[in-house]
């Protein structure tokens, strides 16, 4: 299926701005399942200078520069998307205890590349109290697909989608105790949770489809830009899957970048000089093309 | 100040000890080193080892009383250089001087040569590492390196993976902790990648010590160590992204208050480096830039001495105050060398050190010449303390600089000893000492000196010609908060010497308006009447003067005066510097309580260093950009002052007219002035042409004006653009009312007794003044504000 995508970020500043410098991680990469057809991100004011380049961890960056005086500043990434539907997750019956060995010493290069994800992060530490939560469903000997998904199932279950309850700083073990976050935190949780028990987990950041198709319901987060996380299943495979909505990241799903943590991947990152305060506005559009807007 | 003296001191009292052993004592005579450690000088059998025999001879000969005489001056040399490792970073009090030891530790040259062989692979070995490391990796794909060694390693820096950096070198400064096995042999402790850490102090010892011993540094054939930093100096010449004849090498340095900020300022003047802190420079498109008062200025290579999760707060997000925001950028596209590349540090890692006779093997082919695990026992050396020599454990820390060819080591060291058993234990004791590290060459060595007269012509320079805009800023305020310590020292000595003074001529009831100018400049929130009280006034006087606690008081301004100074240590000269230790040495070292007639006394010791440093800053500061700051700064403070004091007390007419008059033009410097200009009794038109307009007057507003109008067009095409500052306006329209005020309107009085004249004139001025002042920091020190970062759009 074909999706566009329109995202929009904008500041306005209480103050003009004088110099701004800027990354944004916004354009979506190519996966064995998704390809990026067509893409153009605008920046308005017109910085003075741009350049691309692709991080340590395969995402496409925009560097840019911009010195016009300004109190409005705008980005806003247009892309086509072309997306098949993924594999979905491997019937694996590898014991989480066996991953996590493999991990330890990995044999091949998908597992060492897995490897690095399995070390706690700033926004997703190692605990040993969320070890222990998690274990209540990684089960002695239960298969890692399987655990994985039952701790997705708890998240969800157990804490409640609220926007007002944390900020994106707000520490994972805040959001644990509070039982309460956003797409964001659930990620987070998720991701620090299966790295306290040594498996590899990385943080996705892309869209879900705006309007569902008909005859199913409107998923949380598809108005924004959305979080999920990826756990490697060993020997090669990451399975995507989605704390929020409690469902595989599968269908309706766009990949657009992946890191340790949301700071890897924040769609965009800015320093400026001048401005006073500021306010921020964000929005989001992901629709097929070719299917009838109703 | 005990500490400060030290044993030193006292020893060189010379004790009746030295008396008792005759004319010479033996310096190293008594010399034993402990049972079952090995020693450096002495063998088991207590013989000296053959490279030490010449030197005990030699310091034998200079004799306990002259060496203690020789490192008397030398440790006051240390003192008033400055010369200090900063321990908790703290400006005042916890800012230790440097502790040397003047016994060096002596090496042979076939011993050295080993350890140099063995530095050089390593540092070679280490290169090697981080190029797989931010290269292809392969090590980890071998398993020679274990996932957690990198990836859950914080030195491991991915932005800093996947490009070469500019130069093409990997590493460019490696440094190592060494120590002596118990078989001999040398081992290593830890690799450091922090360039060139400590190698300034290494440096300073060597001149403390070679100047305290010039006879033995003379002829024991010790190797210089100026060949070393000269080429520190042709790599950065090489690795810059610009070739050309005006590269720019800057120290990138956390700041004065980096416990080892003494040693940047001194690396920084011994190799020609511009320091700079992080808001010194900035990012346009990618490259990056030094913020000078003439503008934007390429910047070339970075001498990184700042944390690395700090640099870029766009790459590493964190506080938005700290570091260079794009400088990864320019680090990525090539445009600035930052010497080590960033991420070096992390091959410090244990398990890298412990693989290391593997990965040597594997990426060099070679076996590893220095093992890695640390001696359970350090060897000693003598040391000299207490007037004896003792044996204490010593660590070194030993140089490598990349050279076209591979490295070469620095043939000296920083060498610490101290009390202990293990590394660990030397290296975190406080009363470590550090010791300057003679080489001993074969043959002859070369004098080779970095300052030696080059015969290439260099193009003249005059002035201060980059002179960052954050340090004019500092200098502006230097010269503020020195003119107001000056102010409330003469208004506290008025004060003062009325209370000494049993004559009755002025007495405190007539001075209301006065107190007045007193409660303003000190903050007092004493009520005038009970100011009046000559005992509360005592008590009042003395907290003002000597407490810490109150917010306004001279101590106060001083320790201001002090921070100011200290954030630009590195254009101070050593008399400078040491006026003002002196003055707050002076302050506290006040006994309390104090007799009023006393505390007179004590006020004009500390007017002495005040006014020396005015006269130094006059006498000796070339006529550059930061003396015109440094003064423009002190001029605005002095004008302010005097506003601030006329239009309390002479704005309006009280019935002590005279008394107003006698005790204003006495604080205000100029009542001699007035008696031998005018025979008669004090009258106001007279007084107020003196101080106002009187443009003869260093006292006078009118005479601050001018300079600051002169300051000003010195500085001028330097900063805006326009055709004139707003800036240069206020001064301009402040002289001009003041050139054309007439003394007589502004004495001329109202029927209640105001002087509306004069009142309208400081009115206008005391609008000026901060409005000046504030004009100038947005033309100059625009830095002021830093970047902040954007608010995170979340998720």
């Amino acid at each position: 299926m074909l999706y566009r995508i329109r995202h929009t970020t904008e500041y306005r500043y209480g103050d003009a701005a004088s110099l701004s410098q800027n990354q944004a991680r916004l354009r979506p990469r190519d996966t064995s399942w998704q390809k990026c057809v067509g893409y153009e991100l605008q920046v308005d004011p017109r910085p003075s200078s741009r350049s691309e380049r692709v991080d340590y961890f395969g995402n496409h960056v925009t560097d840019f520069f911009i010195q016009t005086p300004h109190s409005v500043f705008a980005v806003t990434s247009e892309a086509l998307i072309e997306v098949n539907s993924p594999p979905p997750p491997p019937q694996c019956t590898t014991p989480w205890e066996q991953a996590a060995a493999e991990l330890r010493s990995p044999r091949n290069r998908d597992a060492l590349e897995a490897s690095q994800y399995t070390f706690g992060s700033s926004a997703a530490p190692e605990r040993g109290e969320l070890r222990d939560w998690a274990m209540e469903v990684f089960l002695p000997g239960r298969a890692i697909v399987e655990g994985a998904m039952a701790l997705m199932s708890r998240i969800h279950r157990e804490f409640k989608y609220d926007k007002s309850a944390t900020a994106v700083n707000t520490p994972v073990m805040e959001a644990f105790a509070m039982r309460r976050g956003v797409c964001q935190d659930f990620a987070h949780l998720m991701i620090a949770c299966l790295r306290s028990l040594g498996l590899s987990a990385r943080y996705v950041s892309g869209y879900l489809r705006t309007r569902p198709p008909p005859g199913t319901p409107r998923l949380v987060g598809a108005d924004a830009s959305h979080a999920w996380i990826s756990v490697f299943v060993p020997p090669e495979t990451w399975v995507d899957l989605d704390p929020t909505n409690n469902q595989p990241a599968v269908e309706s799903y766009i990949t657009t970048a992946w890191g340790r943590d949301y700071h890897d991947v924040a769609p965009l990152r800015g320093v400026f000089l001048g401005g006073g305060s500021h306010a921020l506005r964000v929005s989001v559009d992901v629709e097929p093309v070719g299917e009838p807007a109703f | 100040m005990s500490n400060r003296t030290g044993y030193y001191g006292h020893m060189a009292m010379d004790g009746p000890e030295a008396a008792l052993q005759g004319p010479i004592a033996r310096v190293l005579g008594g010399y034993r080193p402990q049972a079952g450690l090995i020693d450096e000088a002495r063998a088991e059998d207590g013989a000296w080892r053959p490279h030490w025999r010449d030197i005990a001879a030699r310091l034998d000969a200079v004799g306990v009383r002259e060496l203690n005489q020789r490192w008397t001056q030398a440790q006051r040399m240390i003192r008033e250089n400055g010369i200090t490792y900063n321990v908790y970073g703290d400006p005042r009090g916890l800012d230790r001087p440097w502790e040397l030891d003047p016994i060096p530790l002596v090496i042979p040259a076939d011993d050295w040569s080993h350890l140099e062989r063995g530095i050089i692979q390593r540092a070679r070995l280490v290169e090697a590492m981080l190029g797989d490391v931010y290269g292809p990796q392969k090590l980890l794909e071998e398993g020679l390196a274990s996932p957690a060694a990198v990836f859950n390693n914080p030195d491991f820096v991915r932005a800093g993976h996947g490009f070469a950096p500019a130069g093409g070198r990997r590493l460019h400064f490696y440094a190592a902790e060494i120590a002596r096995g118990e078989d001999g042999r040398w081992r290593v402790l830890a690799d450091k990648m922090h360039p060139l850490s400590g190698a300034g102090y290494a440096l300073e010892n060597r001149i403390v010590v070679s100047r305290a011993l010039p006879e033995l540094y003379r002829e024991c054939r010790v190797h210089r160590l100026a060949g070393f930093f000269a080429r520190a100096k042709d790599l950065f010449l090489r690795i810059s992204p610009r070739q050309a004849s005006d590269v720019r090498v800057v120290l990138l340095s956390p700041g004065p208050y980096d416990r080892s900020y003494f040693e940047q300022v001194y690396l920084s003047h011994y190799l020609g480096l511009t320091l700079t802190e992080s808001a010194d420079l900035t990012v346009r498109e990618d490259a990056v830039y030094l913020k000078t008062l003439k503008g934007l200025y390429p910047v070339d290579v970075i001498l990184g001495r700042l944390a690395e999760q700090q640099l870029d707060p766009l790459e590493f997000g964190g506080e938005s105050s700290v570091g260079v925001p794009g400088l990864m950028r320019a680090v990525r596209a090539g445009r600035v060398a930052m010497a080590n590349p960033v991420g070096a540090a992390v091959v410090e890692a244990r398990e890298f050190r412990e693989a290391m006779p593997a990965l040597c093997r594997r990426l060099l082919g070679e076996e590893l010449l220095l093992a890695g695990q640390e001696p359970k026992m350090l060897p000693t050396a003598p040391a000299w303390i207490d007037g004896a020599a003792v044996a204490r454990a010593v660590v070194m820390r030993v140089y490598a600089v990349a050279t076209p060819g591979g490295f070469d080591v620095m043939p000296g060291a920083l060498t610490r000893g101290g009390l202990g058993r293990t590394p660990a234990e030397i290296l975190s004791n406080r009363d470590q000492r550090s010791k300057d590290t003679w080489v001993l060459a074969d043959g002859p060595v070369s004098d080779f000196s970095l300052i030696r007269p080059s015969t290439a012509p260099v193009p003249l320079i005059r002035g201060g010609y980059y002179l960052p805009s954050r340090v004019a800023d500092n200098l502006f305020w230097l010269g503020r908060y020195a003119e107001r310590a000056e102010g409330q020292l003469r208004l506290t000595r008025f004060f003062y010497s009325c209370l000494a003074e049993e004559s009755d001529t002025l007495r405190l009831h007539e001075l209301s308006s006065l107190l007045g100018t007193f409660q303003n400049f000190f903050d007092c929130k004493e009520t005038i009447a009970s100011l009046q009280v000559p005992e509360h006034l005592e008590r009042t006087l003395l907290s003002m003067t000597f407490g810490k606690t109150h917010e306004g008081s001279l101590r106060n301004t001083v320790a201001w005066l002090e921070q100011a100074a200290w954030r630009v240590r590195d254009r101070l000269n050593p008399d400078t510097w040491r006026t003002i230790t002196n003055l707050g040495t002076e302050l506290d070292a006040t006994p309390n309580p104090l007799p009023a007639g006393n505390v007179l006394t004590v006020l004009d010791r500390v007017l002495v260093p005040l006014e020396a440093f005015s006269g130094l800053i006059q006498e000796s500061m070339t006529r550059g950009q930061g003396w015109h700051f440094l003064d423009l700064g002190r001029r605005v403070e002095r004008a302010t002052y005097k506003v601030e004091l006329l239009r309390r007390t002479w704005g309006r007419a009280t019935r002590h007219e005279l008394t107003d008059l006698e005790s204003v033009l006495s604080v205000a410097v100029s009542l001699m002035t007035y008696r031998s200009r005018y025979q008669t009794a004090l009258q106001a038109a007279p007084a107020i042409d003196l101080l106002v307009c009187d443009e003869t007057n260093p006292r006078s507003i009118a005479f601050q004006l001018v300079a600051m109008q002169h300051h000003v067009e010195a500085v001028a095409d330097a900063g805006a653009k326009v055709v004139r500052g707003e800036y240069e306006r206020i001064v301009l329209d402040a002289l001009t009312r003041v050139r054309l005020a007439d003394p007589h309107a502004l004495a001329r009085m109202d029927d209640s007794g105001g002087r509306p004249g004069l009142v309208d004139v400081l009115d206008k001025l005391g609008e000026a003044l901060p409005a000046f002042s504030d004009a100038l920091s947005r033309a100059f020190f625009a830095h002021g504000h830093g970047p902040t970062s954007l608010m995170d759009p979340g998720m």
